[in-house]
């Protein structure tokens, strides 16, 4: 479920908030949200990259279908790539980590303090009870 | 996290990956198209009245405003919007800060253009426009205002592709800029050989550089008809006498100086001899052939004039075009502006430099040349009263103590600005006359025409007034026996209006003939284009626009017509053993018409014979690290025909005495055995040889450019297209009672590599045809691709 709600919040901050906060604002929306929402780090990791990674490979394919531009292949061409696919590749891979790295940093960062309210009410059981 | 800040940084001269590479602010975002991104509404503060702006289906805008102000306000912001990397980009050439943004690979380019004295000169020519000129100096403030609302304007997703790419940002534009760029107009078009002569004239004496390099040709066929009489009185020029000119070897790399070979075109034909009996004027400029394309096309419009033409980005107005009344054009004058003198410093300080005994005190410039991703470099040019002090044991001496002063009317205070702005707002010839009293340089050939039926040539420019022979070697520069004195008035500079021969036309070649009272010269004129035009313009009666067209794309190559029966002459003059490959390209040539259409496989025979015959007639005075020059294709011509046992044929290193023809037939052999070889691996057509194309103004991004264009043409043809080089605009314009215009350049009116307005014009110039560039009225948008309206912003 968090999975789900992570990789949906995630993949719509890339593509809304993409196109009016810089790099590092989304990459920060989406730490926050892997935060808020909190489980293991390797399902935010996973959910985050995958939206992030799909948001950064369906964009440009749908700009490149739309424009009918040549850029791309210009592009690779400039990069030194031969093969302007491997661009897209290399985009949606830069979407992938970027998405999967900012949730973990969040999910992390959630860790930290949840070790701290441990620390401030230890006892296992305590805990258990609560949940409980 | 370490990955999201390694990503979004830059490292070294890598750009930052993420910003380049995201979807919604690198380089996909420029994929899109202009007419795919359209704003139909835009605010601006400043404005006075709402101005309209409808583009045309090919990107081109035509603007509509109520006064100029408004009109160069929108221009600036629409030229911003298509144009903008490449506007700041050519500033930062001319100011000598390529460094700032591409690294250190640029710092001996920047030095040279600091040295120059480019900004020096940009400086001087704001002051002045400031001080006399405050109404223009008001309109420049205005353009720069349009150009720095957009730049505010402007998201990370629409910043120009090449600003992601060398990872920087725009910063704001200025009347400054706009005035350096005016400037780095004469830095493109002036050449001098000053120093090429000097090595030269020590190798092989002043008597075989008088008759190598005369100063007029044999058949010289001048801008100014030879007709011309001069009604003015001159202004008298004392030669001095018993001048010593400073003679040593000078082994220092010339400042680049513009392809020999190319310039420009530009011609008006009178009512008489065209079927609608209207004038007709062409023109079409030839520069380097870059992406983004030099020009930007445009109509501008006032209640009190409507003109349209290609204007330059970054300048105000139109620079080649025509109005409801009139027409002009401009091709290089190709005079010698600028000059070198040798200076004597007293001491390794440099703070004084003799002058006529006296030791008079030099100034210093500190240029601090920033640097990408490392520190500043400093560099001090002292400068003279001659002008700036360019070469010394800092800077490309070759270890030689040497100081060379250069003297350049573009160090002067000009208002070029104002030439065009009026030429845009003028009715008549008096108005066109009226105008150029505000242009010094680059020294242009203007060609005129009028609905009133005249047409008129003007060179003009700021001409020093020299003695004979003053200027064409290296000077003493603490002898005031070698400063200019004064200049040539402008009322004295070559015009002719409305001649006998029914129309005017120049081609880069001589001003004028040998009757005009005044020193003219240069070693780079044009000698076959002139007479190629003014033969066909001659010959032509019933002229139509498709002819004035047709002849602007002429393929014909005067230099073969002429050097080619020479050659073969004396190729078959004494015996010698062909193999039966030889004598079949021999036949080529000779049964070849002389044109160099792009399918055509005999032009490359010759250009190949050419340049190995120049390389082993001319080559064997080239010393390493002496720059020299080497005769003109027509002087090289006519003395092989005239004369070819001269005993400058001779090389006096071998025990044999060699004529031209022992050139000539080495050098075809040589030309044979590469033919050969190429023509093994695929048909040698001469646009295959000559590989005409067109590239991004930073090399590195050469997919951005055009290679293997195919279009015929070459250097000495009136189609000028060589490997780099050709008609950068072509403009033909029928002067009638309805104004029928077409144009056309190499590339397109987006400066997006990713637009489909980037290239699209570029198939129809590489095979001759053009656009409709007839004014529009603003009544007539149903075409329109889209229309932008601008409106004073409420605050």
């Amino acid at each position: 479920m968090r999975f789900l709600l992570l990789f949906i919040l995630s993949g719509l901050v890339a593509h809304y908030f993409g196109a009016y906060l810089p790099h590092w604002g989304t990459m920060l929306s989406i730490g926050v949200l892997a935060a808020l929402i909190g489980g293991k780090g390797s399902m935010a990791f996973f959910s985050a990259a995958l939206a992030v990674g799909a948001v950064w490979f369906f964009v440009p394919l749908w700009i490149t279908v739309r424009t009918n531009s040549d850029l791309t292949e210009k592009m690779a061409a400039i990069m030194g790539h031969t093969d302007d696919l491997a661009l897209f590749g290399i985009t949606s891979l830069l979407g992938f980590l970027s998405g999967g790295l900012s949730a973990l940093t969040g999910n992390r960062l959630r860790k930290i303090f949840e070790k701290e309210e441990k620390q401030a009410f230890p006892a296992g059981q305590y805990g258990r009870k609560i949940g409980w | 996290m370490a990955l999201a800040v390694l990503v979004s940084i830059p490292i070294g001269q890598v750009p930052p990956l993420a910003p380049l590479l995201s979807p919604f602010q690198g380089f996909w975002q420029n994929a899109y198209s202009e007419d795919e991104l359209a704003v139909d509404q835009w605010e601006l503060s400043g404005l006075t009245e709402p101005v309209e702006v409808i583009y045309d289906e090919h990107l081109i805008p035509h603007l509509f405003a109520s006064n100029e102000e408004d009109l160069y306000m929108v221009q600036g912001f629409v030229t911003a919007k298509h144009r903008l990397w490449q506007m700041e980009f050519q500033t930062m050439a001319a100011a000598g800060r390529l460094s700032e943004v591409v690294g250190i690979q640029a710092l001996e380019f920047d030095r040279m253009q600091r040295r120059k004295g480019l900004t020096f000169g940009a400086e001087a020519g704001l002051t002045y426009i400031q001080e006399e000129d405050p109404e223009t100096f008001a309109l420049l403030v205005a353009f720069s205002d349009g150009v720095n609302h957009y730049i505010s304007s402007l998201s990370d997703a629409r910043l120009p592709l090449e600003y992601k790419l060398l990872g920087y940002r725009p910063e704001a534009w200025s009347p400054y800029k706009t005035v350096l760029l005016l400037k780095y107009m004469a830095d493109m078009l002036v050449g001098d050989k000053d120093l090429e002569f000097t090595n030269l004239r020590q190798i092989i004496g002043a008597d075989w550089m008088e008759r190598l390099f005369p100063d007029f040709p044999f058949e010289n066929d001048p801008v100014i008809e030879a007709s011309q009489k001069w009604q003015f009185k001159p202004l008298p020029v004392s030669k001095p006498e018993n001048i010593i000119y400073p003679d040593s070897a000078l082994l220092v790399d010339p400042i680049p100086a513009p392809e020999p070979g190319v310039g420009s075109n530009n011609w008006a034909v009178s009512g008489k001899k065209t079927r609608s009996g209207y004038p007709i004027l062409a023109n079409d400029p030839h520069l380097s052939l870059n992406m983004p394309s030099l020009w930007y096309a445009m109509q501008l419009s006032t209640p009190k004039y409507s003109v349209k033409g290609a204007t330059l980005p970054g300048a105000l107005g139109v620079i080649s075009g025509f109005n409801e009344s009139i027409a002009w054009g401009v091709t290089n004058a190709t005079r010698d502006l600028r000059d070198w003198y040798a200076i004597t410093f007293k001491d390794k300080r440099r703070d004084a430099y003799l002058y006529d005994g006296d030791w008079l005190h030099s100034h210093q410039r500190v240029e601090e040349i920033k640097i990408k991703s490392e520190s500043s470099f400093f560099d001090t040019v002292i400068y003279t009263h001659h002008g700036p002090v360019v070469y010394d044991d800092h800077f490309r001496s070759n270890g030689q103590k040497v100081n060379f002063a250069l003297k350049w009317t573009a160090h002067e205070g000009s208002n070029e600005q104002r030439a065009f702005l009026d030429l845009n707002r003028g009715k008549d010839h008096d108005d066109f006359i009226a105008a150029l009293e505000y242009y010094t340089a680059p020294a242009q050939n203007f060609v005129f025409a009028s609905t009133s039926g005249d047409i008129a040539m003007k060179v003009q420019g700021k001409f020093p007034l020299r003695w004979e022979g003053q200027g064409k070697y290296l000077m003493d520069g603490s002898n005031s026996a070698f400063d200019w004195q004064g200049s040539i008035p402008s009322e004295h500079n070559p015009a002719t209006l409305n001649p006998v021969r029914g129309f005017v036309s120049s081609a880069n070649q001589h001003s004028v003939d040998s009757a005009y009272p005044y020193y003219v010269f240069d070693p780079s004129f044009e000698h076959y284009r002139n007479r190629r035009l003014n033969k066909r313009l001659s010959e032509m009666r019933r002229i139509s626009i498709e002819d004035m067209k047709a002849l602007q794309f002429d393929n014909f190559h005067l230099h073969a017509a002429e050097a080619v029966p020479v050659l073969l002459q004396l190729l078959l003059a004494e015996p010698l053993s062909f193999t039966t490959a030889e004598e079949e390209l021999i036949k080529e040539l000779q049964k070849w018409d002389f044109y160099t259409s792009p399918r055509q496989q005999e032009p490359p025979l010759f250009a190949e014979w050419w340049s190995n015959l120049e390389e082993l007639l001319w080559g064997r005075w080239k010393e390493e690290g002496k720059p020299i020059l080497y005769p003109n294709n027509y002087q090289t011509t006519l003395l092989l025909k005239e004369e070819p046992d001269s005993e400058i044929f001779d090389d006096p290193r071998t025990p044999k005495r060699e004529t031209g023809s022992y050139w000539v037939q080495k050098s075809f052999k040589a030309m044979a055995k590469e033919i050969q070889k190429q023509r093994e691996t695929r048909t040698l057509t001469w646009a295959a040889y000559k590989q005409t194309s067109i590239r991004h103004l930073v090399p590195n991004f050469h997919a951005f450019g055009y290679f293997d264009i195919h279009t015929g043409g070459g250097r000495g043809i009136l189609n000028a297209t060589s490997e780099r080089h050709g008609a950068s605009w072509r403009m033909v314009v029928e002067l009638g009672e309805e104004i029928e215009a077409f144009g056309i350049y190499p590339g397109g009116q987006s400066g997006n590599p990713g637009s489909k307005f980037y290239g699209n014009f570029l198939q129809k110039w590489a095979e001759g045809s053009y656009v409709s560039f007839n004014l529009l009225q603003q009544e007539n948008a149903d075409q329109a691709l889209l229309i932008e309206n601008f409106k004073p912003a409420t605050e």
